[in-house]
């Protein structure tokens, strides 16, 4: 009778008939620092209607949080077809972390090193001594840069100073610092050489005073290499900052990654659709735009290929004549009532396929007439083979379409169930 | 017989419609109907037309998903420096504009992306401080690492587009130093491609899913939408946008230019344009941007010019001029825009409704 049938989901072999669909085990939530929930059990089996009874603030709210993945259990389990609602950890999550460590320890070694000096010994190099830049000059200015710091880390002592392209030497009689600023004066110099051929600087001009400072012979690169081997720190400090990020990143990606395990999008993923309390309608879409922003979910879980075709439009126009919503398709959702808002809200819920669907409160702010067509439409959507689990603060008509009430009385299932 | 009053009516809205050609059609003829001034106020038009172009990047983040950036300045300079650093005379790589522009929006989108995933469980006022900082941190690195970047005053000589390319017998390289028309076409173009493709964007699945997670982002979430996808998706496509702006930027001016210019300041200004014009509406940014920068970078040095020509209060005080004031004119005309069209001058038919909610 109605054009609307359940999504088929892909995947997922069928659980053995024993297993319900949701398992609801010990559950404990907190809501700050009370307690919504204490030590619940519940199951609904696939197809089945429970309503859970019980007067304000009595945890229903917090329950369909925990179910839906909106909220984290203090204890206990929810699980669907005997599996934990959790994002499992897969072959992509573990090189996406991974990633994330290397980044971040690429950029805190970055910064650990001088990149100012390492840009103009690597990049602009090759600008003095006209070299192509490949990839192969790019490796061997890399090595010598570190080479060239290595030494001066070790000559500084001695007061001396090694150009980056680890040809020039000659002493100073400076202290580190001076000795640094020296070294990058001289590489600023052998860069500027480009800009004009006649001028090449005489390197005396940066000595001065020929009493304090006396020349060396050229070191080789043996000698350099020598030199360098003596002294760790610069390739200490490199490796280190390079370990410690990528510690830090691993660890943030992990974290996040944790916090994001029983997140809401696993739980609808996996086929539970919540409506709220107070209808939480997209207010600045038309009303098909609601339905369809969720049709689109449903289309991209089944299959990429699926954001192509027209499958999500169709069962967008499917969904709001089954809600009776027809031809408001195009008014703002905000200009709807309270009762079309229901509907579309549910309509929403629907779109994105689900096989359980969670109710919060329905027969809130609706009148007589309106809850018993609102059941209605529930029986409906029950004889399409949705599971219904509905929260109720009184018994009417919403809870006459279950299967099965419950009730629960401060934090605390009553244990006799009443058939419904 | 319709009065004069409902054809106007029915015009504006034909035009809210249909703004696309009209205005641009006008745009394209500026360069012809100005002709004379064109050499004057070619240059800084095509600035407006480039921060247009920004201020459409920063529409995505702000008026799509809701979340506040206060660092989209910062962007435009890593897509500039990129676009200077390949391309730069004193840098080796030089390669040519063309895949030099793709790759610099391509790591600018990257690295707004990386920005994104370390701040994905904020909430929209604490990634406001964040973007911010994030933007400070840029404009320092601009200003120190001299050795890449240029320092305060920047990498420069940029080539402009097509240097060295020759196209029919014109020197392309020599074509867009010589004439402003050259850069504000190419600028124009790009405006054009930029605004129809977001247009298809909004009506697309992502831009649901980025207009849903602004609306709420727990039925969001719960209908599957997941937060992070939105998140990386807006602000890679969006820092995109805006890098392509600097990029323009950049060979426009053949500098990186001073770091300050992509402060604070200049995201806030941006930011202001876009809520002056309508929040998540094309239009409405345009003409944000247009009233603002327009106003500053286009209208006040012409008006000063003239003035200055008529000279027609000469006092001891000097000249009187507009663009001592400017700034005290824009704040406010932003208090007063806020207080009687907090929705912006061209809004989206969206946040109209979402404010009335608000209103209830």
């Amino acid at each position: 009778m109605s054009p609307w049938r359940p999504q088929p989901r892909r995947g997922g072999a069928a659980a053995p008939a024993d297993i319900p669909l949701l398992d609801v085990d010990r559950l404990t939530v907190r809501v700050g620092s009370t307690l919504a929930v204490r030590d619940l059990e519940l199951d609904v089996s696939e197809g089945e209607g429970v309503a859970v009874l019980g007067p304000g603030h009595t945890g229903k709210a917090a329950m369909l949080d925990c179910i839906g993945g909106l909220r984290t259990a203090a204890s206990g389990s929810v699980r669907l077809d005997g599996h934990r609602l959790k994002r499992p950890f897969t072959a992509v999550t573990f090189w996406l972390v991974l990633a994330s460590g290397l980044l971040v320890g690429l950029l805190t070694a970055a910064a650990a090193v001088d990149v100012d000096s390492l840009w103009l010994a690597v990049v602009k190099r090759g600008l003095a001594v006209d070299e192509p830049f490949t990839p192969a000059t790019f490796a061997s200015r890399l090595r010598s840069y570190f080479r060239a710091e290595l030494a001066i880390d070790r000559l500084a002592d001695h007061w001396r100073i090694v150009t980056a392209d680890g040809r020039e030497v000659l002493a100073v009689r400076r202290e580190l610092d001076e000795a640094r600023e020296l070294r990058n004066q001289l590489q600023a110099a052998v860069t500027a050489r480009r800009i004009g051929p006649a001028t090449v600087p005489d390197l005396s001009d940066l000595v001065g005073d020929a009493n304090e400072h006396r020349r060396l012979l050229p070191l080789d690169s043996a000698t350099l290499d020598r030199l360098a081997a003596g002294k760790r720190s610069v390739r200490l400090r490199g490796w280190m900052a390079l370990a410690g990020g990528m510690a830090l990143g691993i660890t943030m990606a992990l974290a996040v990654w944790q916090q994001g395990r029983r997140s809401p999008q696993v739980a609808a993923r996996a086929g539970v659709a919540r409506t709220f309390r107070q209808p939480r309608i997209f207010p600045a879409m038309t009303a098909e735009e609601n339905v369809l922003v969720a049709a689109e979910q449903a289309a991209a879980v089944a299959g990429w290929r699926n954001w192509w075709s027209s499958a999500a439009t169709d069962r967008t126009a499917d969904l709001l004549a089954f809600v009776g919503l027809t031809g408001q398709g195009q008014r703002q959702a905000v200009d709807l009532s309270a009762a079309e808002q229901r509907r579309l809200e549910l309509a929403r819920a629907l779109a994105i396929g689900p096989r359980l669907l969670l109710v919060d409160e329905p027969e809130a702010g609706l009148t007589v007439a309106e809850q018993q067509s609102l059941a209605d439409l529930l029986a409906a959507v029950r004889q399409q083979g949705v599971a219904l689990l509905l929260t109720a603060s009184t018994a009417g008509p919403l809870t006459a379409i279950c299967d099965r009430v419950v009730s629960l009385e401060r934090w605390r299932k009553v244990p006799d169930d009443s058939r419904g | 017989m319709r009065t004069a009053n409902q054809q106007l009516s029915s015009l504006s809205h034909w035009l809210t419609r249909n703004w696309e050609l009209p205005t641009f059609g006008l745009l394209a003829l500026t360069p012809w109907v100005l002709a004379d001034t064109f050499g004057g106020i070619g240059g800084p038009l095509t600035s407006v037309l480039i921060l247009c172009i920004a201020a459409l990047g920063l529409n995505v983040v702000v008026g799509f998903t809701g979340l506040l950036h206060l660092g989209s300045a910062a962007f435009m300079g890593i897509g500039g420096l990129l676009l200077a650093i390949l391309t730069v005379p004193t840098n080796p790589l030089e390669i040519g504009f063309l895949p030099a522009l793709v790759a610099s929006v391509l790591i600018t989108a990257a690295v707004s992306g990386l920005l994104a995933a370390a701040t994905l469980r904020l909430r929209s006022d604490s990634l406001a401080v964040v973007t911010l900082g994030f933007g400070e941190v840029v404009r320092a690195l601009l200003g120190n690492l001299e050795q890449v970047t240029g320092g305060m005053q920047g990498l420069s000589p940029v080539p402009p587009p097509g240097a060295g390319l020759a196209v029919v017998g014109i020197d392309l390289g020599r074509a867009f130093v010589i004439d402003p028309r050259w850069f504000y076409f190419l600028a124009l173009g790009c405006l054009v491609a930029l605004v129809l493709a977001l247009r298809r964007l909004e009506q697309s699945a992502i831009g649901r899913d980025w207009i849903a997670f602004r609306e709420d982002p727990v039925a969001a979430a719960t209908l599957g939408i997941s937060s992070a996808r939105v998140r990386l998706s807006a602000f890679a496509i969006a820092a995109a946008i805006t890098g392509l702006a600097g990029c323009l930027s950049a060979a426009n001016l053949g500098t990186t230019g001073d770091p300050h210019s992509y402060g604070f300041g200049r995201s806030v200004a941006i930011l202001c344009a876009v809520m002056l014009g309508g929040l998540g509406s094309l239009p409405g940014t345009l003409l944000g941007v247009a009233i603002l920068f327009g106003l500053d970078i286009v209208v006040i040095p012409a008006a000063d010019a003239w003035l200055q020509q008529l000279q027609p209060w000469s006092s001891a005080a000097g000249p009187l001029t507009l663009g001592s004031w400017r700034l005290a004119l824009v704040g406010l005309a932003l208090i007063v825009m806020m207080r009687f069209r907090p929705e912006g001058l061209l809004p989206s038919r969206r946040l109209v409704a979402e404010l009335r909610e608000a209103r209830r």
